[in-house]
């Protein structure tokens, strides 16, 4: 008879519950030896350690649970073994102490769960790879053009580059492309608009995109404009067809034409799209991709693509360099264009990258506070136990077991605290998440993972170590012998681990200086630009998106009435004082690069593109946002009908084109852009600068302004001012509508103040977080100079009262114990603003209209946190002034 | 039955296996036979921790055979469902036979 492998034999028998052990062997035993005979003795060994490998989970697991479970003689053992009698000791010598256990353990939570919580927006957000296959490698492609050294707008690739990518071979996976749209939706109670976007099988293949329910696109699925097969995000499925089963096979209208519902994709997957890979708006619908009859797709779509393993982004730039050397002269017109590729994932996340950065270095400086300031709490209560240290080293205990109990309880305070870090930094998240609401809708996929929790796990070890540290030196100083010859500790020497104290102090001021500094910049930089002039008037205008359906505003004109007709219905209603439509409304006007020139002056030798505003406006636009003509005269209504090629101009474009001053109105100037020039248009008005992009923007933008009938848009938005709320607005601008299109879908209303404020959100969220973590550090420091303040006073009591007693007042007292604590608080905050002035660098990108070594806010931080510590510093002293000689004299 | 008596995925093939193989019930058989019919992996582990759960419950009871009748043939501890076991396994899977009509999975099946 064979015999089984004898090591996985006895890790069997180890886990194996003493009551099924032997006839788990005996069965497994038996299949053994048929595995000999049938499949041979080294393939039997195989199978019998994978038998056994696979048993041990189950069966540890069934001990663990099981009724009658060992686990508590397991607990007994433990506890009578010496770990655990450290331990217990331990624990019983925290609660002994609750008020200091407590809080060590809420110090602990707090910094490191603050680190957690960032750690895993960090996480989540820059570093993790996508969350599907190969996410690593994918890439956004794109093409620009190089102009003069300058790389400028990136636009989709050229059909003849994209060709050419998918010919090559070993650097592309697959190459899948992408456009973004608006839908018109028809359900039951009407029209509805929902975003949406067509994309190539490949896309869907890329994203590991299975669906909920029905299939994906297919090859045979290429889309048509006359409608074929959609696919439905989860939440449109739920919100619009009640998470019906039977939707799939159902025709729908979208954009009026039918198309076949083939599946549902699953929320998770439409996270991933939302987050950025299309827009930051959530899709709702996806479309296949329209062909075109000549090969590839119609149009210029996004493109996405999975590079080969092993590629890194600057060998596929290098191989896509190489591919386009030999395409270049397909593309019509163009052959200054260059390939680009962006890796994906930090395309994700171009916009909070730094900022988030500098929260994981700020959260890291509440982390050394916190740290820190466990370390002042362990040194005082190891003061205060010097001598029961001593005692127990007198009667023999080895200093290696008193290290060991030192350690055994940080790590129980680690524990604790870690469990505590992760819930803190659970609901954390959340709050950011919340905060971050949908104006950064990136947060959205940020979540705690294993990951985090590891990262916690480390961060605890680490600061269980980087408390401990110290005291454990202190343990090579203590002194039984001289201890506990004298009745009482001298006081005139210093008390053990005052240096350690003291540069403790200065240590945690100087962080927290630095991060109250950092929040003071911040708050300071969001506040100027809360109180920047928009320049238009804001006050009680709100605006309402409106789109109109290819299939049935074909033409122009049929739109530009469709608009100019609700605005003449509001203008007549008694609430509305003025009404306007344009394409965009600001702050979300478009932009545009381009040069202008000026009719009868040869253009300069050198000109370069710059970026500028643009809209589409109607006659009343102005009125409307309360923008007042300089000088000239809005469009008139003849101009939109007649197509005039006109243009209004806003001063600082004006004077930057005309800087002798004359020119302006009644000149005619030329748009010079990637589409070639445009015809002359005639100056009929400037009007004053106002913020076109967010409340940052540069106040001397060149802004375009190009009567609707420009390109008569099929978007656009009505702009009312008009007393009331918001529903009532909306309501009002819905009545409009009806009147003329019972079928169109009307967007919901919002206050163009809202918008504006909704620019700034990512700085006011940055703000936010750091001002929190500012008030956190400083909160935690203030704790440590008080501790260790409060300690000395406690150990100094008798010589206090022998200072009193020998006459000394109670104001040199104060003086004295004031002027030690201020001198490590200032000393604290002169190295936290050095450091912080020396790394102002890193704060510059997050700033807008302030300097970040700007001397006010210097000033006021540190002045807040000297006072801070002085108040603390005070507060100790106070104990110090309330020692009575008397009573401090007779203790002795 | 109690609240958290219910049967797990798991409990369930062990027993409809044991009810399955009758007298020939024991740990090599069940194991075996959960591994054909359900087509995965199965380790003598799970099986035993799955049925010492049940034992605990109830819900199976063992037997020692007789010696097989071979040379050096050892006795068996055969397992079997003790009359709660048979019901509470007539319950769970009239539970997920309920759960199932008019569901997609009702037809395939």
């Amino acid at each position: 008879m064979r015999s089984p492998p004898p090591l996985s034999r006895s890790v069997l028998s180890f886990f194996a519950d003493g009551k099924v052990r032997e006839d788990i062997l005996e069965n497994l035993q038996e299949e053994f030896q048929e595995h000999v005979r049938v499949i041979g003795e080294p393939a039997a060994r195989r199978w019998y350690r994978g038998q056994v490998f696979r048993s041990i989970g189950p069966l540890f697991w069934w001990r663990l649970t099981r009724r009658d479970a060992g686990w508590r003689t397991a607990v007994r053992n433990l506890a009578r073994s010496s770990i655990g009698k450290e331990a217990q000791y331990a624990l019983r010598s925290l609660l002994g102490t609750p008020g200091f256990s407590l809080v060590v353990i809420l110090t602990f939570s707090l910094g490191i769960g603050a680190n957690t919580a960032v750690f895993s927006l960090v996480h989540s957000l820059i570093l993790e790879p996508l969350p599907f296959p190969g996410g690593d490698r994918m890439v956004q492609l794109w093409r620009y053009e190089e102009f003069e050294g300058q790389r400028r707008a990136l636009f989709p690739p050229a059909a003849p580059m994209v060709a050419a990518w998918q010919e090559s071979e070993g650097v592309f996976q697959e190459i899948g492309g992408y456009t973004e749209e608006e839908f018109h939706l028809t359900v039951e109670d009407g029209v509805v608009s929902v975003m949406g976007v067509r994309v190539s099988p490949e896309i869907l293949s890329m994203v590991s995109a299975t669906p909920l329910l029905g299939r994906s696109f297919g090859e045979a699925d290429a889309g048509s404009s006359h409608g074929s097969v959609a696919l439905l995000s989860e939440e449109i499925w739920e919100n619009r067809f009640g998470s019906d089963v039977s939707v799939i096979g159902r025709v729908v209208g979208i954009d009026g034409a039918p198309h076949a519902i083939v599946g549902v994709l699953p929320s998770a997957l439409s996270r991933v799209l939302e987050s950025g890979f299309f827009g930051a708006q959530s899709k709702g619908i996806f479309l296949p991709l329209v062909a075109d009859p000549a090969g590839g797709w119609s149009g210029t779509p996004n493109i996405l693509a999975r590079v080969e393993p092993g590629l890194s982004i600057t060998s596929v730039q290098e191989r896509l360099e190489v591919i386009q050397s030999g395409v270049a002269h397909l593309i019509e017109g163009q052959n200054e264009w260059f390939p680009l590729a962006i890796s994906a994932r930090e395309a994700l996340a171009p916009n909070f990258r730094r900022g988030l950065w500098v929260m994981f270095g700020a959260v890291g400086i509440v982390l050394l506070i916190a740290c820190a300031n466990i370390a002042t709490l362990l040194l005082v209560r190891r003061l205060a136990r010097g001598d029961e240290m001593n005692v127990r080293l007198a009667l023999g205990a080895g200093r290696t077991r008193l290290a060991g109990q030192l350690l055994t309880e940080s790590f129980l305070l680690g524990a604790a605290g870690t469990f505590l870090a992760f819930l803190t930094a659970a609901w954390m998240v959340d709050g950011a998440i919340w905060i971050a609401g949908n104006s950064i809708p990136e947060f959205q996929a940020a979540r705690l993972d294993g990951e985090a929790f590891g990262f916690a796990v480390a961060a605890g070890l680490f600061t269980v170590f980087a408390f401990s540290f110290i005291p454990l030196l202190q343990l090579g100083k203590l002194d039984p012998a001289g201890a506990l010859a004298r009745k009482r500790p001298r006081e005139t020497r210093r008390p053990v681990g005052w240096t350690a104290h003291k540069s403790l102090v200065v240590v945690q001021v100087s962080l927290a200086t630095v991060l109250v500094l950092s929040a003071g910049l911040l708050t300071n930089s969001l506040g100027r630009l809360l109180s920047v002039d928009p320049g238009l008037d804001t006050e009680g205008l709100a605006a309402v998106g409106l789109d109109l359906p290819r299939s049935r505003y074909d033409l122009g004109t049929e739109r530009i009435s469709f608009f100019d007709g609700i605005v003449r219905g509001l203008e007549t209603h008694p609430r509305v004082s003025a009404v306007g439509w344009a394409r965009f409304v600001p702050p979300r006007v478009a932009g545009a690069a381009g040069m202008v020139n000026v009719e009868g002056r040869p253009p300069p030798p050198e000109r370069h593109m710059e970026g500028h505003a643009g809209n589409w406006v109607s006659p009343t636009y102005f009125r409307a946002v309360g923008v007042p003509f300089l000088e000239g005269r809005a469009f008139t209504q003849a101009e939109i009908s007649d197509e005039a090629e006109v243009v209004i101009l806003n001063r600082s474009g004006a004077e930057r084109l005309w800087p002798d001053g004359g020119g302006g109105v009644g000149t005619r100037i030329q748009l010079d852009s990637d589409y070639g020039p445009s015809p002359w248009m005639r100056v009929v008005g400037i009007v004053p600068d106002f913020k076109a992009w967010w409340l940052g923007d540069r106040p001397d933008r060149l802004q375009i302004y190009l009567p609707v009938s420009n390109i008569p848009p099929r978007s656009g938005v009505i702009l009312v001012r008009a007393s009331g709320d918001l529903g009532e607005i909306a309501t009002l601008v819905q009545g409009q509508v009806r009147r003329l299109d019972s079928a169109l879908p009307v967007g919901g209303a919002f206050w163009v103040a809202d918008a504006f404020h909704q620019s700034v959100a990512r700085q006011r969220f940055q703000t936010f977080l750091l001002s929190g973590l500012g008030v956190l550090g400083m909160l935690l420091a203030i704790l440590g100079v008080y501790g260790v303040l409060s300690l000395s006073v406690t150990r100094r009591t008798r010589e206090i009262g022998v200072r009193l007693a020998l006459g000394a007042t109670r104001g040199d007292i104060n003086r004295r114990v004031l002027g030690q604590g201020l001198r490590a608080v200032a000393l604290g905050a002169a190295i936290g603003l050095g450091f912080s002035y020396l790394s102002s660098e890193l704060l510059t990108d997050l700033l807008w209209g302030i300097e970040a070594t700007d001397p006010a806010t210097f000033l006021t931080c540190s002045g807040a946190v000297i006072l801070a510590g002085l108040f603390a510093t005070y507060v100790s002293s106070r104990r110090a002034m309330g020692i009575d000689p008397v009573e401090a004299l007779r203790r002795e | 039955m109690a609240k958290g008596d219910y049967l797990a995925e798991f409990e369930i093939y062990v027993m409809l296996a044991v009810l399955r193989l009758g007298e020939e019930a024991y740990g090599v058989t069940i194991r075996r036979e959960i591994e054909e019919r359900a087509g995965r992996p199965v380790s003598i582990g799970a099986v035993y921790a799955t049925l010492g759960r049940l034992e605990e419950k109830g819900l199976v009871g063992f037997q020692v055979s007789d010696p097989q009748p071979v040379k050096g043939g050892r006795s068996r501890k055969l397992v079997s469902l003790t009359p709660t076991g048979r019901s509470a396994l007539d319950h769970s899977t009239a539970m997920l036979q309920r759960m199932m009509q008019g569901t997609s999975i009702a037809q395939e099946s």
